[in-house]
């Protein structure tokens, strides 16, 4: 199972810089996902590791083998594109058998680890059917097992699911990760679905314009996003202007707009430092009444109801403060008994423990958190 | 597995571990840098020495000559006109096909009628019948004893300015159709469906959508027809009478030994049209269609049924009487040529036959000799210029040079490529002839090629190499077997092409004679042969290619 590793990469595009000196470290046998919104150098970073463009600066090692300047065809490291690329004028067993006899392997060996894998696939009674006569999911798993079929111990996946629609994505999620996992490869897998990455990937990787924000499990990127831009493009959140009224070790107090003060846990920043207050939406509650709230607990903000929308398992309410400020509130469906109207008068209540604080960015709040 | 492969290895009859062998040594070979280096470099030698320079050197190294002709004003006057009408003749002849070509391409694809694709296939008899059987045919056709002199009892149209024009727009018209039917089945009637729900008139939401979105293929069939009728010379001459266009005017110039006049004239045919195609491509894209300003009153009796009905009506009628009737009458002079006992004199090879023969047997073998020639040195041009590998600017120019062979009038390209291979001492003229064949023909075979790569996504390449597939096994393996049927139409193209090919056959030889050289030759009366001979020497042209085509479409259809 071979290990990635890239240093120091530069690779441009004309004026465009797609992979900015970016350095990584992928251990044998991990699922990782890369995410990043659109132009972010997702699919570059993929050619970059499978041979299919050649870096401007660093190096590129796998199983601590450098590997720039070596063709794609003797990297080991299977492509597999959005569209899946399944050569249409070949069945799908020739499709599988294809990396083999490019290896130089007899006829009937190659066409016996094409039936193994389709076995394995449980696709072997489609043996014979041309690519465009399966259905997307059966396409896909072609596109595994020729994969696979070539002994490649590295996969290189370009958004594997976005040609499927949402249910059969979801649903394929957890059996792509199955697979891998159950034959032991390496996998980059490419997306800009960050449920998609966050359900599937050991680590996660979030880039933007071709660096690395952020490299970690997907639980660590939800819970301490390194950046306001990993916090708002990995689960999303509220994004609060504020300015840092008191420190003390336990914690700040931020004033908001209006002169609005909420308590928080952080403390690293001084008093007068301008920042932004993060509140996940799953983080605050909307109550009627402010009676059942521990205050020292909560922080609890009047406002009223602006509109409230219902997701299925969640209810999704935006409420707009008393000071001018909006907050989305997400909460589970079950855990609740009505919806309010808008404009209903109500609270909102949050944790100071449940915060997360970041100095203001200097390109500004908006550009900080755009996502193309 | 293979089955083109194993076919091969029949063929050759080499043993398989042998050819297996030298596939992977080859394979190997593929994988260094240097070696597609070299491939892709010969290619583009090949075009550069063998295609495009000579025509232009051999223009350049006469400039000295150009001056004979300044002294003859009468013959000044004569060029001047011959050069003048050439152009006015193109441009009209492909202003014509896109007014006659656009309304039937829309009624083979949109109208979706039960005999679309018979008119479709009607559309496409003059591509295939050779120009000079075309040329035979409308003269009969419009002469004394076609239908209508006969009926009128006068000669409906005498050789001329009004016939050639005719001429010109039968065997021009197909390619603007082709073109366009090809574009209309590719567009996607969303534009237009949208157009019409924001309550634009079907004739409104063609004018201001459609046709703006099509334009590219709007400005290559007017150039292609324009290119076709400022080359054609067989036909041309056949019908011509005193008319004179550049290409009859070389034609003349040569057989009078007018060296300075033809000279000026090729120079001026070779200039202008480069020019004019430069203009047209570039600026033909720039050109705003009247898409801004909405008629809606009289746009909407346009799109009215009772419209529609007409429209299609004069569209096939105009199809069925100026084009498909006049191409094939042919068949009636040639068919009472076998009756009248010219069959078994033309088979037994006697008199004139024999040359006939030997001239037909000449345009195979050049045909098959330029079409592999061709498809070897040009397949890697056009993976040159569908997969951009000279870079953004180097392919855009490669990219427009690879036209100028099929811009440039082939009765030019002819006379000045001669002159140049000639000041290399005494080539032989069967060189020089398949030389200007290779010129002529090129363009046809790179074009359908790397159209048909551009239309292979990348990442199948891209794929296979990342499965393990050196270059050369992806070439073999995923790109040849998603673009042979394009391989086969390009390679029948360029054969046909070459076949049909007059003008520059007659620029380059003097001896040896193409099959419609030496027809031309029968029907100007040079010859002495019998109307009787001229109908069946054609018609036999005609069934050969007939034939040829058949087997070839039949091998593909195999291959399939």
């Amino acid at each position: 199972m071979p290990s990635v590793k890239l240093v120091d990469i530069v690779k441009r595009f004309g004026t465009i810089t797609a992979i900015n000196r970016l350095s990584m470290e992928i251990p044998a046998g991990e699922y990782v996902c890369v995410l990043g919104p659109t132009g972010s150098g997702k699919t570059t970073l993929l050619k970059l590791i499978a041979g299919l463009t050649v870096p401007d600066e660093g190096e590129i090692y796998i199983d601590d083998k450098s590997v720039v300047g070596v063709p794609a065809e003797d990297r080991g490291a299977v492509y597999v594109p959005q569209q899946y690329a399944l050569f249409p004028h070949l069945t799908v067993l020739q499709n599988v058998a294809f990396g083999p006899l490019s290896h130089g392997v007899s006829d009937e060996e190659a066409l016996d680890t094409a039936r193994a894998m389709l076995e394995m696939m449980k696709l072997d009674h489609r043996a014979d059917s041309k690519p465009d006569e399966l259905s997307g999911g059966m396409q896909q798993r072609v596109a595994l097992a020729r994969g696979l079929a070539t002994k490649a111990r590295l996969l290189v996946l370009d958004e594997p699911l976005g040609a499927l629609d949402a249910r059969l994505r979801v649903e394929l999620r957890d059996k792509l990760r199955q697979l891998a996992k159950s034959s032991g490869v390496t996998v980059v897998h490419v997306t800009h679905d960050q449920a998609e990455a966050t359900s599937i990937g050991d680590q996660i990787i979030v880039l933007r314009d071709g660096r690395i924000r952020q490299y970690a499990t997907p639980f660590h990127v939800y819970m301490r996003p390194q950046s306001l831009f990993v916090a708002h493009f990995v689960g999303g959140a509220n994004f609060l202007q504020a300015i840092v009224a008191k420190r003390h070790p336990e914690g700040s107090i931020l004033e908001l707009h209006g002169g609005l003060l909420v308590k928080v846990q952080d403390s690293t920043y001084l008093p007068g430092e301008e920042v932004v207050l993060v509140i996940r939406e799953d983080n605050v509650k909307i109550v009627e009444s402010d009676d059942q709230i521990d205050s020292n607990l909560y922080n609890v903000v009047e406002g009223h109801i602006q509109s409230s929308r219902f997701l299925g398992g969640f209810v999704s309410e935006q409420m707009h403060l008393v000071n001018g400020d909006s907050l989305t509130s997400k909460t589970p469906t079950t855990a609740r008994e009505k919806t309010f109207p808008a404009g209903k008068q109500v609270f909102a209540c949050f944790k100071a423990s449940d915060t997360m604080v970041y100095s203001y960015p200097p390109i500004g709040l908006s550009r900080e958190l755009r996502v193309m | 597995m293979f089955a083109g492969l194993n076919q091969l290895k029949k063929l050759v009859k080499l043993s398989p571990v042998n050819i297996d062998k030298t596939l992977r040594a080859l394979d190997k070979i593929s994988t260094s840098k240097r070696a597609s280096k070299i491939v892709y470099g010969l290619s583009i030698a090949f075009f550069f020495v063998l295609v495009l320079l000579p025509p232009i050197f051999g223009i350049v190294l006469k400039l000295d000559r150009l001056e004979e002709v300044f002294q003859d004003p009468v013959l000044l006057d004569r060029s001047r006109s011959a050069i003048s009408w050439s152009f006015i003749l193109a441009f009209t002849v492909a202003a014509l096909d896109i007014l006659a070509g656009l309304p039937l391409a829309w009624l083979i694809v949109r109208r979706s009628l039960k005999w679309g694709s018979v008119i479709d296939t009607l559309a496409d008899i003059p591509f295939i019948i050779p120009t000079v059987a075309l040329g035979l045919s409308t003269l009969l056709f419009w002469g004394p004893q076609g239908p209508l002199g006969i009926l009128l009892g006068q000669v409906p149209l005498s050789p001329g300015l009004i016939l050639v024009m005719l001429l010109h727009f039968a065997f021009s018209l197909p390619v603007v159709v082709r073109v366009m039917v090809g574009e209309l089945t590719g567009y996607r009637e969303n534009f237009e469906i949208a157009a019409k729900t924001l309550g634009a008139e079907p004739f409104t939401a063609v004018r201001t959508v459609t046709l703006p979105i099509l334009r590219r293929g709007l400005v290559a069939s007017f150039l292609l027809a324009f290119a076709r009728s400022l080359s054609e010379t067989g036909a041309t001459i056949v019908v011509a009478g005193s008319f004179e266009n550049g290409p009859v005017f070389i034609k003349v110039a040569k057989d009078s030994g007018l060296e300075g006049a033809l000279w000026f004239v090729s120079f001026a045919l070779i200039i202008g049209s480069i020019t004019t195609f430069v203009i047209i491509k570039y600026l033909g894209l720039k050109l705003r269609l009247p898409a801004s300003r909405v008629w809606p009153r009289t746009e909407r009796k346009l799109s009215e049924q009772k419209a529609v009905l007409s429209r299609d009506f004069v569209s096939l009628s105009v199809l069925v009487f100026l084009v498909i009737i006049p191409s094939l009458f042919i068949a009636l002079p040639s068919l009472q040529a076998i009756v009248d006992g010219t069959l078994s004199e033309a088979l037994s090879g006697k008199g004139v036959w024999g040359a006939y023969w030997q001239s037909m047997i000449l345009s195979y073998a050049i045909g098959t000799i330029v079409t592999v020639v061709n498809m070897l040195m040009g397949m890697p041009m056009a993976v040159i210029i569908a997969r951009r590998k000279l870079g953004k600017v180097g392919t855009s120019l490669m990219d427009t040079l690879v036209d100028i062979p099929i811009v440039v009038p082939s009765v030019a390209l002819g006379v000045s490529l001669s002159f140049f291979w000639r000041t290399f001492g005494a080539l032989p003229e069967l060189l020089i002839l398949v030389i200007a064949h290779l010129t002529i023909t090129y363009t046809y075979f790179v074009r359908a090629m790397s159209a048909a790569i551009e239309s292979v996504p990348t990442y199948f390449e891209e794929t296979a190499r990342t499965l393990g597939a050196k270059p050369l096994t992806v070439f073999r393996r995923i790109i040849f077997p998603l673009t042979k049927y394009s391989l086969f139409a390009g390679a029948i193209l360029m054969f046909t092409r070459s076949v049909d090919e007059t003008g520059a056959s007659t620029a380059v030889t003097t001896k040896l004679k193409t099959v419609p050289v030496l027809l031309v030759d029968w029907i100007k009366g040079t010859a002495g042969v019998s109307s009787s001979t001229q109908s069946l020497g054609v018609g036999l042209l005609v069934a050969v290619s007939f034939v040829a085509l058949f087997a070839l479409r039949l091998t593909v259809k195999k291959e399939k």
